[in-house]
């Protein structure tokens, strides 16, 4: 089987995509929107490098991967589950008319050869396994943070980089500005994550998140609830909808434990959970329980943290 | 204006419960529109209440959908259609994008056509940009808002790193996160419309498809085995919020280098 993964410009993602491709596939090539990414990209195990050119138009540059797709034609394509990776990939597989699978968390080969494509659906309840039989080729996109950041060594293979000579059909979107996201975190590379649900029950709740976070040196996440309740951005979201992270440390206050947040961080190594009530399904996916209002644990946590600091 | 928002009826609660091939089996629990649809059609309403014109309600699926789409009227869209096909049963993300397509084109020609970035239920996330796609029509998703001025649309799209401000020409399409606009509530008038009003029953047929490319015949992915998830379940060891403090500077000792 032949793997393109795609590489968006100044995104990592897509190298965790490289390393799980080599295990499925005979050969891996690695579409990049930038040279950089070509470079890490055949760092971490790809075989080839294709670059093609950026369109500051997120529909053209849909159009700009179906090209590219249709001259390297692979038997299978995997996309990052970003919101521009998404947005390609289906842009992409409709033009070539053929099947997507979005937001897996798990890939495999079958015995006849097929990519076998499984991702959640029904807030995490169920998982489902996906073919695409016929249609070549065979498309998926998978969330950031399910497979492992391959460790690069040094010394990169000299593949040539091949230049795909492809055009923008035409002009769809004008790119007019961009608003950095407020305490951009990086919930993906993060050692440390402090995480609030609804029951933080406000911005300010979310404030004392923060002040937690800043001493253990970690980014904040939260529930779909706690996004979806305004407390804050979606950026922090963590879940199925949002972010999967697999941090060291993941203390997560107030929440209940729907399956739609657990799938997003369940690879932590060590959880600890604050909840009042005991028999909240969270304390299923924690190593340490603390059955004790969130605020009053929050508080003491500061406070402890404060003092050894 | 013209504008299309294309909505779908969805569980109330994300219990679920699978026929024997392995499609959703929709019966049994109450349903309801699509949470982040609620956002396409406010965002409708807005727009036609600005600019004048009218929004049609467009959905695909079985008879009862007919239930949320009356209920769309009473809150003022203005016609409303519906997609039920037997042949469509079983579409996926392309398929779905295809019939949508080809309504669009059928009851068309639409300024702008309006999604819920994802469905409850499926969560593909991927029809809206799929059927711009197929249409060619510029499409911007995880919109959080969006103002027309003449025939440009400006709408701000909500990504990891922060929020995108995208410009396009109409006929455009756009995806609307959730929690954007809170759908207004049904009014009298609109409640003694939505009793009578007709809600067409389109077949693939009406809308120029053809059948080899609806449902599951038309979809070039298959669902092959479905189980039940296994939840990451841990040992809990029950801890104070002086423990729960030095559990976690310890953790912090081993992840210094």
């Amino acid at each position: 089987m032949t793997t393109v993964v795609y590489c968006e410009a100044g995104h990592r993602h897509a190298l965790e995509l490289i390393a799980k491709a080599r295990t499925l596939s005979s050969e891996v090539i690695a579409l990049c929107e930038d040279e950089a990414a070509c470079g890490a990209c055949l760092a971490a195990g790809a075989d080839r490098a294709a670059l093609l050119p950026l369109a500051p138009d997120d529909c053209a540059q849909g159009d700009l991967a179906a090209a590219a797709l249709a001259r390297l034609a692979p038997d299978s394509v995997l996309f990052p589950a970003t919101v521009r990776g998404r947005f390609l990939s289906g842009w992409a597989a409709a033009r070539l008319q053929t099947g997507l699978t979005a937001d897996c968390t798990a890939l495999g080969v079958t015995q006849d050869g097929l990519l076998l494509q499984s991702r959640p659906a029904f807030g995490g309840n169920l998982t489902a396994d996906i073919l695409c039989r016929e249609k070549r080729p065979q498309m998926a996109s998978v969330r950031p943070g399910v497979f492992p950041m391959p460790e690069t060594e040094g010394n990169v293979p000299a593949a040539p980089i091949e230049k795909l000579d492809v055009r923008p059909l035409r002009d769809y979107l004008i790119r007019e500005g961009f608003i950095p996201a407020q305490n951009a975190v990086s919930l993906q590379d993060a050692q440390v994550i402090v995480a609030g649900g609804k029951g933080v029950g406000s911005r300010k709740g979310f404030d004392k998140l923060f002040r937690l976070a800043a001493l253990l040196g970690g980014a904040v996440g939260a529930t779909r609830s706690a996004v979806d309740a305004g407390y804050i951005g979606y950026a922090h979201q963590i879940g199925q909808t949002g972010v999967t992270v697999r941090p060291r440390l993941y203390i997560v206050f107030g929440a209940s434990g729907a399956i739609q947040h657990t799938v997003g961080m369940s690879a932590a190594k060590t959880v600890i959970a604050v909840n009042r009530d005991r028999l909240a399904p969270i304390f299923r996916c924690a190593d340490y329980g603390v059955a004790a209002d969130w605020e009053e644990t929050i508080d003491v946590m500061i406070s402890e943290l404060s003092e050894q600091a | 204006m013209r504008i299309l928002c294309l909505v779908k009826q969805v569980p109330d609660s994300l219990e679920v419960r699978m026929g024997s091939d392995l499609t959703l089996e929709r019966e049994f629990v109450a349903q309801v529109l699509n949470p982040a649809d609620e956002s396409a059609v406010e965002l409708a309403l807005r727009l036609r209440d600005a600019h004048g014109g009218e929004v049609t309600a467009l959905s695909m699926g079985p008879a009862r959908a007919e239930g949320t789409l009356r209920e769309l009227i009473s809150r003022g869209v203005d016609h409303a259609a519906l997609l039920c096909d037997p042949a469509c049963v079983g579409s996926d993300t392309l398929a779905t994008a295809r019939a949508l397509s080809a309504a669009a084109k059928a009851l068309g020609p639409f300024d702008l056509l309006l999604f819920g970035r994802r469905a409850a239920d499926g969560e593909t996330g991927q029809v809206g940009a799929m059927t711009a796609a197929l249409l060619g029509i510029p499409c911007v998703v995880h919109a959080t808002d969006a103002e027309i001025e003449g025939d440009v649309l400006t709408a701000s799209q909500l990504t990891e790193a922060g929020t995108v401000r995208w410009r396009a020409k109409l006929p455009a399409a756009l995806t609307l996160c959730e929690w954007s606009y809170p759908l207004r509530l049904p009014t009298l008038s609109g409640l003694r419309r939505a009793k009578n009003a007709p809600v067409a029953h389109l077949t693939h047929e009406d809308i120029a498809l053809s059948r080899e490319d609806c449902g599951l015949r038309g979809s070039p992915t298959r669902v092959t085995h479905v189980s039940a998830r296994p939840s990451g379940v841990r040992h809990t060891v029950w801890f104070s919020a002086q423990e729960a403090a030095e559990t976690a500077a310890h953790c912090l000792e081993e992840v210094k280098p």
